[in-house]
């Protein structure tokens, strides 16, 4: 479908310009990102490398299937994008409004499934800063006896240091929670983008709109990628459960 | 009439044309899925310390096939190839001062 480049502003020669212009501003913008995430994960880096024995014991303990369909969701909503793009691009207003809404509902799953995990932990004694924490009765994953133990006896037996496990479950908690404000940003764009679809303000010509927005929900989705081994798979599991 | 400078006279321009095809974004969301379910699988496997290794790689793999292919460097210009690579030197600066610190302060490394 040809258009009119009706979007052109007035300071840019032609269409083609303004679009590139468009993508590298969120790819400046991406790059402060990708170094704002370095700074943390440089910090978690350095401290996994001493305290790797209590780092690998806790991360065992961590929920790897809800993580394991976290990532499964952030992939399938980056492809609904994906198509959302390709929708604007071919005029299929229809197409990019279900595209957009189902990126924006998985990513609101995964949200649902992180307040899940937050909970489970809480109720655990993992939160490091709860009066709860390491006190709370729990079954061993590496244990076969059914004996219920609390966290702080067990960690005791292991030689595991609890400050050191409160060191590790605060970087979970702070990589988490800022990479999960940036899905929360990352959804209100996508439902912006939704209502000026249904306005009928996405045309061909302004698909741009759809594919610099996606870049930004392609970056927090790789951001996860390295997000999840490094903090679900620290240290070995046993098994998958809810 | 144009009131604006349109001097490649794209007044007319073809979205459509630019579109990625759908074999491509199934094919990189299918690869991603296997990367994830190949990271997680390598968790069970009882690598100890070496598993971090392999995890970042996977990891790096998938980065790279998101970056290139669903992120569009594929056909971008020079400017946007420059910004991104320019992110990614200033991460290997930011990991490698401090990194030349602790992992020789202590021994054993990563």
């Amino acid at each position: 479908m040809s258009a009119s480049a009706g979007a052109l502003k007035h300071h840019f020669e032609d269409i083609e310009q303004q679009r590139g212009a468009e993508r590298l501003g969120m790819w400046m913008f991406l790059a402060t990102e990708i170094l704002f995430f370095g700074g943390i994960f440089l910090a978690y880096t350095i401290y996994r490398n001493m305290y790797s024995k209590d780092f690998a014991d806790i991360s065992g303990r961590l929920n790897v299937l809800v993580a394991g369909i976290n990532t499964l969701l952030l992939l399938t909503s980056s492809l609904t994008m994906m198509f959302a793009i390709r929708a604007a691009q071919l005029g299929n207003r229809r197409q990019l409004m279900n595209c957009l809404l189902a990126s924006a509902v998985m990513g609101a799953g995964f949200m649902g499934f992180k307040a899940y995990e937050y909970t489970q932990d809480y109720y655990e004694g993992l939160v490091p800063w709860a009066s709860n924490f390491g006190k709370e009765k729990v079954h061993d994953p590496e244990s076969k006896s059914h004996e219920e133990k609390t966290l702080n006896e067990q960690w005791e037996a292991k030689g595991v240091s609890a400050n050191r496990i409160r060191l590790f479950m605060t970087f979970y908690f702070v990589m988490t929670a800022i990479h999960g404000l940036h899905l929360i940003i990352g959804i209100g764009c996508i439902l912006v983008l939704w209502a000026r679809a249904y306005l009928g303000w996405i045309t061909p010509d302004r698909y741009v709109a759809v594919e610099v927005t996606s870049l930004y929900w392609h970056l927090v989705d790789a951001i996860w990628l390295f997000l999840m081994p490094l903090l679900y798979l620290a240290g070995p599991h046993h098994s998958l459960h809810f | 009439m144009t009131y604006y400078a349109d001097h490649e006279h794209k007044v007319i321009d073809h979205p459509a044309e630019h579109t990625d095809s759908t074999a491509m974004i199934l094919g990189v969301w299918l690869l991603l899925v296997i990367g994830a379910i190949l990271n997680i699988g390598i968790s069970f496997a009882g690598l100890g310390d070496k598993a971090i290794y392999i995890h970042m790689m996977i990891s790096l793999v998938q980065l790279c096939l998101v970056a290139y292919y669903w992120m569009h460097l594929q056909r971008s210009d020079a400017l946007t190839w420059l910004t991104a690579l320019s992110a990614f030197f200033f991460m290997i600066i930011l990991f490698a001062l401090p990194l030349s610190d602790y992992l020789t302060r202590y021994r054993g490394g990563l």
